[in-house]
This record gives C-alpha cells, sequence and structure tokens, in this order.
C-alpha cells in the first residue's frame, strides 16, 4: 500500500491556477446556459424572461429540424469513413513495402492543415466550371457533378474532404496499435493455415475492439460539433443543406443576436450528445461481456 | 503481417494512396503560379505556362499575412505555455497528494471533457465582453487553457511513475514543490509531448472562437484573416475566381505547420498515438 500523507502541504496551491481559469472562463459560462436560454436577448437591451418561448418556437422551425438532421446525417457519415479509411490506411501502411514511409508523411500531413485552408483547398477541387475533379471527369466523357453547389451533393462532399484532411490523426492511433499487436500472433496464424483475411479476422480484429471504440466515440463527438467546413466552404447553403447544430448555433448568436435562441439549441444539442454518449458506453458494455 | 500474396495489388494501392494525398498540394502550387484568367480553364493545367509569381506579391501587398502568423505564433504559443502551466502542477496534485475535495474537483475538471466547447461559447463572450478583453491576446488564449483533458492525461502519466522516488527525495528533506520540479516533471516529457502537440493543433486550427472575439487586424490569428479577409472573396460576385491569389495565400500559411510537421514528425506521431493507448 502506498504511504498515505495527511493533508499535504501546499496541495491547494498546485491545483490553484487551474481553478482559478476553471470557474471564471468554465463553469461560470457553462451554468448561465440554462437561464440565458429562457430568454430573449440581443446583448444591448437587458434579458428579458419569457420561460420555454424559445424552446416552443424552435419545435416549430422547420430549419432547426433541418439542422438535426443534417447533423446526424454528417456525424453517421463522418465516422464510418473516417473510422473505416483509417483502420484500412494503418493496415496498408503497416505493411512491409518500400515507400511505407512516404506514405505514413503524406497521409498524416494533412491533418496539420488548418480547417480553413483545407477548406478552401477543397472548394477550389469541388469548383463546378474550373475545379479540377470536374476537369477530370469531363476528360473522362462524364457528367460534371454540382457538389458544393448541389443540395444532395453538398453534405456528402464536406464528408468526404474528411477522407483527406483529418483520417490522419485514427490513422496515427490504428497504426501504434497495430504495432503493439505481437508478431508471434501472426506467425501461429500462419503456422494454422489462415489466410490474410482469417488472420484480420480473428487476430487483429479482436485486439483491435477497444482502440475502435476509442475512435469512433471521439469522431462522433468531434463531428457532431462541425462547424468548420460548413462555414469556409458552403456558410450552411445551399438552401441550408450544411447547417449544422453548431452552425445555427453560431449564427443565431453571432449573426442575429438572439442569445436566448441560441442557448436553447446549445442544450438540446448537449441533450443530444449527453444520450449518444450514453447509448454508445452501454453498447460497449455489453460487448464487453460477450467477449 | 508477412503474407507473400499480391505485393503487386499492394504497392497499386499505397501508389494510389500517395497520389491522393499528395495532390491537394500540388493543385495549391500549381494554382498559386497561374494568373486568374490561366486558373479558369476547363483543362487542369498541372504546370502553368508561363509561370507567374504575381500573386504572392499581391497577397504580401494587400493583407497583413505575416501580422496574421505572428499573432497565430503567439496565441499558439502562449496557450501551450498555459496549458503546461496549469494543468501540470494539477496533475501531479491529483496523483499524488492528499487533501479534501480531491476527488470531488478532479470529477469537476472532467466536466470540460463532458461539455463540448460550443455549447457556452455564447456565454463565454459575454464574460470576455463584460471584462472588456475582446480583441485580445488573452480572450484567444485562456478558454483553450480550462481543458480538462491535460489534467487527466497528466495525471494518468504521474500515477504510473514509481513513488519511491518521492518517498526518497522526502527523506532527503524536498518538500512537494522541489519534489514536483525536480523528479516529476522531468519525468512527464513523454506525456508533455502528448500535450504540447494536440493543444498546438487545436490552438492553430481554432476558427469559431476567434472569429467571434478576434475581428481587428492587431490581434487576429491566421485562419481567421484568410477566412475574413482573403477567401470571403470566392464567395464574392466582383472577382468571380480570384483562386491565384488564395492558394498563394493559403501555401503561404501551410509552410509552417507542414515543416514543423516534418521537423518533428517523430514526436508528432508519438504524441498523438499516447493520448490513444493511455
Amino acid at each position: 500500500m502506498k504511504p498515505r500523507y495527511k493533508a499535504s502541504r501546499g496541495a491547494y496551491l498546485f491545483i490553484l491556477p487551474y481553478f482559478v481559469l476553471f470557474f471564471a472562463f468554465f463553469l461560470i459560462p457553462a451554468l448561465l446556459i440554462f437561464p440565458v436560454s429562457l430568454t430573449r436577448w440581443n446583448l444591448l437591451d437587458s434579458p428579458q424572461f419569457v420561460w420555454f418561448e424559445n424552446y416552443i418556437n424552435l419545435f416549430d422551425d422547420q430549419y432547426f429540424w433541418k439542422a438535426v438532421k443534417n447533423t446526424f446525417y454528417y456525424t453517421i457519415l463522418v465516422t464510418i469513413l473516417l473510422v473505416g479509411l483509417g483502420l484500412f490506411l494503418a493496415l496498408l501502411l503497416n505493411q512491409k513495402l518500400r515507400g511505407r514511409v512516404v506514405g505514413r508523411i503524406f497521409v498524416i500531413m494533412p491533418y496539420v492543415i488548418s480547417s480553413a485552408v483545407a477548406g478552401v483547398i477543397w472548394k477550389w477541387m469541388y469548383n463546378q466550371n474550373f475545379g479540377i475533379i470536374n476537369s477530370y471527369l469531363r476528360a473522362l466523357g462524364l457528367q460534371p457533378l454540382g457538389f458544393l453547389t448541389d443540395v444532395d451533393q453538398a453534405m456528402p462532399s464536406l464528408v468526404f474532404m474528411n477522407a483527406w484532411w483529418s483520417v490522419g490523426f485514427n490513422t496515427i492511433i490504428y497504426l501504434a496499435a497495430l504495432q503493439g499487436i505481437p508478431e508471434e500472433l501472426f506467425q501461429a496464424a500462419q503456422v494454422d493455415g489462415a489466410n490474410p483475411w482469417q488472420a484480420f479476422r480473428y487476430v487483429t480484429w479482436p485486439l483491435l475492439r477497444p482502440i475502435t471504440l476509442y475512435v469512433t466515440v471521439l469522431c462522433f463527438a468531434n463531428s457532431f460539433q462541425m462547424f468548420d467546413e460548413a462555414y469556409m466552404m458552403t456558410q450552411g447553403g445551399p438552401v441550408a443543406s450544411t447547417v449544422t447544430l453548431v452552425y445555427k448555433t453560431y449564427t443565431t448568436a453571432f449573426e442575429a443576436f438572439r442569445f436566448g435562441d441560441a442557448a436553447a439549441i446549445s442544450v438540446i444539442t448537449m441533450t443530444f450528445i449527453a444520450m449518444i454518449t450514453f447509448i454508445q458506453f452501454r453498447m460497449a458494455r455489453r460487448g464487453a461481456f460477450e467477449q | 503481417m508477412r503474407f507473400k500474396t499480391s505485393r503487386g495489388l499492394l504497392y497499386l494501392v499505397l501508389v494510389l494512396v500517395i497520389i491522393f494525398y499528395a495532390a491537394p498540394i500540388f493543385i495549391v502550387i500549381s494554382t498559386s503560379l497561374k494568373t486568374d484568367t490561366q486558373a479558369m480553364t476547363k483543362e487542369f493545367e498541372w504546370i502553368p505556362r508561363p509561370l507567374i509569381f504575381d500573386q504572392y506579391k499581391t497577397v504580401l501587398n494587400r493583407f497583413p499575412i505575416e501580422r496574421w502568423i505572428l499573432n497565430s505564433i503567439i496565441v499558439t504559443t502562449g496557450t501551450v505555455l498555459l496549458v503546461l502551466g496549469v494543468s501540470l502542477p494539477a496533475g501531479y496534485a491529483f496523483a499524488r497528494l492528499e487533501f479534501k475535495g480531491k476527488n470531488f474537483l478532479f470529477g469537476l475538471s472532467l466536466l470540460t471533457i463532458m461539455l463540448p466547447f460550443f455549447a457556452y461559447i455564447p456565454q463565454l463572450y459575454l464574460m470576455f465582453y463584460y471584462l472588456r478583453l475582446i480583441n485580445t491576446y488573452m480572450a484567444l488564449i485562456i478558454p483553450l487553457a480550462t481543458s480538462g483533458v491535460s489534467i487527466f492525461l497528466f495525471r494518468q502519466f504521474i500515477s504510473q511513475i514509481p513513488s519511491e522516488l518521492d518517498d526518497a527525495a522526502r527523506i532527503d528533506g524536498c518538500n512537494n514543490w522541489q519534489i514536483f520540479t525536480k523528479i516529476i516533471v522531468p519525468l512527464t516529457k513523454p506525456a508533455m509531448v502528448s500535450v504540447i502537440i494536440f493543444t498546438a493543433i487545436k490552438s492553430w486550427n481554432s476558427l469559431m472562437w476567434p472569429l467571434i472575439v478576434a475581428s481587428k487586424d492587431t490581434v487576429k490569428t491566421l485562419p481567421v484573416g484568410l477566412a475574413v479577409n482573403v477567401f470571403a472573396a470566392t464567395t464574392g460576385v466582383v472577382r468571380p475566381n480570384p483562386y491565384g491569389v488564395i492558394m498563394a495565400a493559403a501555401l503561404i500559411s501551410i509552410v509552417l505547420p507542414v515543416a514543423l510537421f516534418l521537423i518533428l514528425q517523430r514526436y508528432f506521431v508519438q504524441g498523438i498515438a499516447t493520448t490513444g493507448l493511455k
């Protein structure tokens, strides 16, 4: 057993700097969300208490429900893409191939590029008339696509841009996990006559399950808060097809200056996130018992 | 995994992957060396003829981009230092020291991980508004330092350092502060690399919060300057396709992070990997 010291000397001084910032710039603003959501407030006039009017208005607002739908649509697509592609790239770059180091550098590099720059690069590539993708589609004799200008294609285009921009993070995590798997396990599988697919299915995949859960939860939580891509590439358009909940919070607070409504959207969004996290952990626990 | 099946296919896939990830960078370089009319061709020209460097001149003359880069460096450095300064001691205290309310306070700090940043951004803005800190570096630095992720990471890491080291130092007459600075801090380097890297990326890339609190060029960070001043031109009708200028600005702004990444690659990969394998 570790020796126990009774109340260590000066212990509070070690945590004091953090908790000063914590109270002033996290806890107080966070506790204010709910009270503010019950007011009508444009920052210039003093807040007016309106009970649940903001919530009632939101439930009647079809654009709010559209933002809810868009957010789930984006989150699910991005999570599947980033987890699947991250694993695929890690498996590829873990093979003993010449040039895998170059491959790793290029796959991971876009992750250090800021969302603003990455967004505008893809906006240019997606450009309907002069973008490189359409230029090749035309060369192949295919119909050019609308991408960001098309109501149905805009959101998938924002999703796909992440295959380039942010997959590096998951790739690094999966690569580290793969390198932690003892080589003997694969040798044993080979001796037993397993083909590469069976080795993956029965050796690699079960060992990667905890990591897969970790990156899935992280991806889900991050992409549920998508703002940057929509701001940089589509400004929420066309026809609000890329407005997410966070984008709506931003425009409601800082373009329309309706702080009460913005806080109400925040409260609802947080409720969604809490519910999803709870379900994910329930599923994870059940998975753990099955094994 | 060593299976001798279809090496050829694996190499083909690897080449395609490298092309996919490298191509956008070359598109940026190529477009930045074209005039606006050259950029507006139906067929994409990889090597522009003639090569034009005017777009870089335009960017540097028209926008205070070097000031934005400097601001971003100041804000990122400030954020990293503040995060280390507040969460390293706190991580040590939660891992090693005994005090009343320890578990409660630790749990409280984890709330910052559960409550997303955007949710309290409007209220945070009000705080800074009333403190008259809008358009200051402080406003850009402080909110990123309240995250409990680094405390959590440091606590985990410090708990794994054998406590016999502390005991030995205590017998030699060291107090908690000396144990912290002389023994714990030097042993925490791998965790520090992790925290420095993800804090730096978060701060350097941060877009929404700086959009809200930094509207003056004296404090504007690079992503905001690009988004508001340079790229906004892409949605305008006046110049329908100023992508030459935009790509020149994009290239100027990725030089520093990409160079740092290439130099510090090993630490970068290791730093991210440790966050995943706690």
